[in-house]
């Protein structure tokens, strides 16, 4: 049998040539390996948000490992597996590329949601300038995803030395939301109704989230200044609702992602502002859901720290912009202290106005507008402080 | 106080004889300059066409098709991002991390040495790198 014995001398091969030289050679050009994590200590003064309460708690890590490896010229398998405390351990992404051009390239499988400047690399905390995340970003305000299951298409286009560059990106697919070991979603997830006439419930089941978006990056000529516009329409096929809520016939809808982000960084000076719109139309009985936030922050490096300063305001429900159950507003102050290269250290303490996130997340109780608080239930407080503390590395 | 070098003192020259001076001694007190400051160049596979302004879009990951190297060493990394990407080495990590944790670009391979980059440039056909320009051969082609 030739192909048997050709086979085997191929296998003899590839076991003799593991444990030389130019195997290690040839593993060292094909995959390169990159890693990333962090663990923080935080704590409320009131109000529990994200399984964080007044007693503190070390429950917020994450380690990410990345994997790329060169399958020809012009094809790479890119891999992210991640462990959290929040979700469960799996890949974060998993895509192939392909260069089909100089400047584009196609992407197909697991691929992460270009939405914004914090999205891609949400998880890596040494990437970001603080250690609170912005609320539009945030898990609870779900007004954003991880990745996305699909193809997409990136553009890069030189405009000249005057204009700068820009990034055009395109995907399609479904949006990808891990199985989350803890954390609950608002909505889509939860069928967007006007406080009053309907209790939110958890999870409803979605069975499609079909997914068109795109993003441009502008990089300016001015050294580190770019901007950049986001954005992304979903459609979600819902589920008939249980016989107790109020609307029982499934919907189909589409929900809107923008946001527009500007971002300066350069030697010591570091800024980046954002402003997020979404919405949910609604429809068959739902009342619609308009969603808003913007933040700005800012810091300078001054040797190993980098002190900073953050204000932000999140909406969740555009329709009770007034009531503090749909409403957030935060100051934040802290710095960081680069340890090594790659080990920093972080310490942030946020001013609260409202409790937006504590509903959304399900740490704080809702109480429908008009519906009498049980007794002895907690009431949320107005104003209430967040504490933490951060490792991170990358390497 | 009597004038030591009464030849040198400029209201004595006339208009020829003071650009005469400034022709001699300007590169006189100029030449050391060069020799002090750091001089660094990018050099690619001999036959590679890259231009001045693509460098900086292959280095932040924007033109794939390169195999991309740097020095392993902050002196000649700071000099590099300096003269030919206007900014520092720190603001290039930045947006090399980025594209790289997005799974967008590899970041560039690190070598450990001049002799290293320059091996792996005349080798590898579509190889970029830089070096200090006094380490520059016929093996490697430089960047106009």
């Amino acid at each position: 049998m030739p192909p048997m014995k050709s086979a085997v001398k191929r296998l003899i091969g590839i076991c003799l040539s593991i444990g030389s030289p130019a195997f290690a050679d040839d593993l060292t050009d094909r995959f390169t390996f990159a890693g990333f994590g962090y663990q923080d200590f935080r704590q409320t003064s009131a109000n529990r948000v994200d399984f964080v309460d007044s007693s503190g708690n070390w429950n917020h890590n994450f380690l990410g490992l990345i994997t790329a490896a060169q399958l020809t010229d012009k094809s790479r398998l890119w891999a992210q597996m991640q462990a959290s405390s929040g979700e469960q351990v799996g890949f974060t992404w998993l895509f192939a590329d392909y260069q089909l051009t100089d400047t584009v390239t196609g992407h197909a499988g697991r691929i992460k949601y270009p939405f914004g400047l914090i999205n891609e690399y949400i998880d890596n905390k040494a990437l970001q300038l603080s250690l609170s995340l912005p609320m539009a970003y945030s898990e609870s305000a779900d007004m954003t995803f991880d990745a996305y299951t699909g193809v997409g298409l990136d553009w890069n286009a030189a405009l000249g030395p005057r204009l700068g560059d820009l990034l055009v990106q395109g995907y399609a697919g479904n949006t990808y939301i891990p199985s989350k070991s803890g954390f609950t979603l608002q909505y889509p997830n939860n069928p967007p109704v006007a406080m009053g006439s309907v209790q939110p419930t958890q999870n409803q089941p979605t069975s499609d989230r079909r997914l068109l978006g795109g993003r441009i990056t502008w990089n300016t000529p001015w050294t580190g200044l770019r901007f950049m516009l986001s954005g992304s329409a979903t459609t979600l096929n819902y589920a008939p609702l249980a016989a107790s809520l109020v609307v029982t016939t499934p919907v189909t809808s589409t929900e809107y992602s923008q946001i527009c982000s500007v971002e300066y960084r350069h030697q010591a000076i570091w800024f980046q502002s954002e402003y997020n719109l979404h919405r949910f139309p609604g429809g068959n009985g739902y009342s619609g859901i308009d969603s808003d936030s913007y933040y700005l922050q800012g810091g300078y490096q001054m040797g190993n720290f980098l002190p900073f300063i953050r204000y932000e305001s999140l909406i969740t429900n555009q329709n009770f912009s007034s009531n503090p159950n749909f409403y957030q507003r935060q100051w934040g102050i802290g710095t960081n202290y680069a340890l090594t290269t790659h080990v920093n250290l972080r310490l942030e303490a946020d001013r609260n106005h409202g409790f937006a996130l504590p509903i959304a997340s399900q740490g704080s109780p809702y109480y429908p507008a008009g519906s009498p608080i049980p007794a002895g239930s907690p009431i949320p407080a107005l104003d209430w402080n967040e504490f933490a503390l951060e490792v991170n590395f990358s390497f | 106080m009597q004038n030591i070098m009464p030849h040198l003192t400029l209201t004595r020259l006339n208009g020829q004889r003071w650009r005469k001076y400034l022709l001699i001694c300007l590169p006189i007190v100029t030449m050391p300059f060069p020799l002090l400051a750091v001089d660094v160049v990018v050099v690619v596979h001999p036959g590679l066409r890259v231009s001045r302004s693509e460098v900086v879009h292959i280095y932040r990951g924007e033109l794939s098709g390169y195999r991309v190297y740097e020095l392993n060493d902050a002196h000649w990394q700071e000099a590099f991002c300096r003269d030919y990407l206007n900014m520092t080495a720190s603001d290039l990590k930045y947006i090399q991390d980025q594209a790289l944790y997005a799974g967008r670009a590899l970041p560039p391979r690190k070598l450990d040495d001049v002799q290293d980059m320059l091996d792996a440039i005349s080798q590898t056909p579509n190889a970029i790198g830089y070096l200090p320009s006094a380490a520059v051969t016929d093996a490697v082609q430089v960047v106009k």
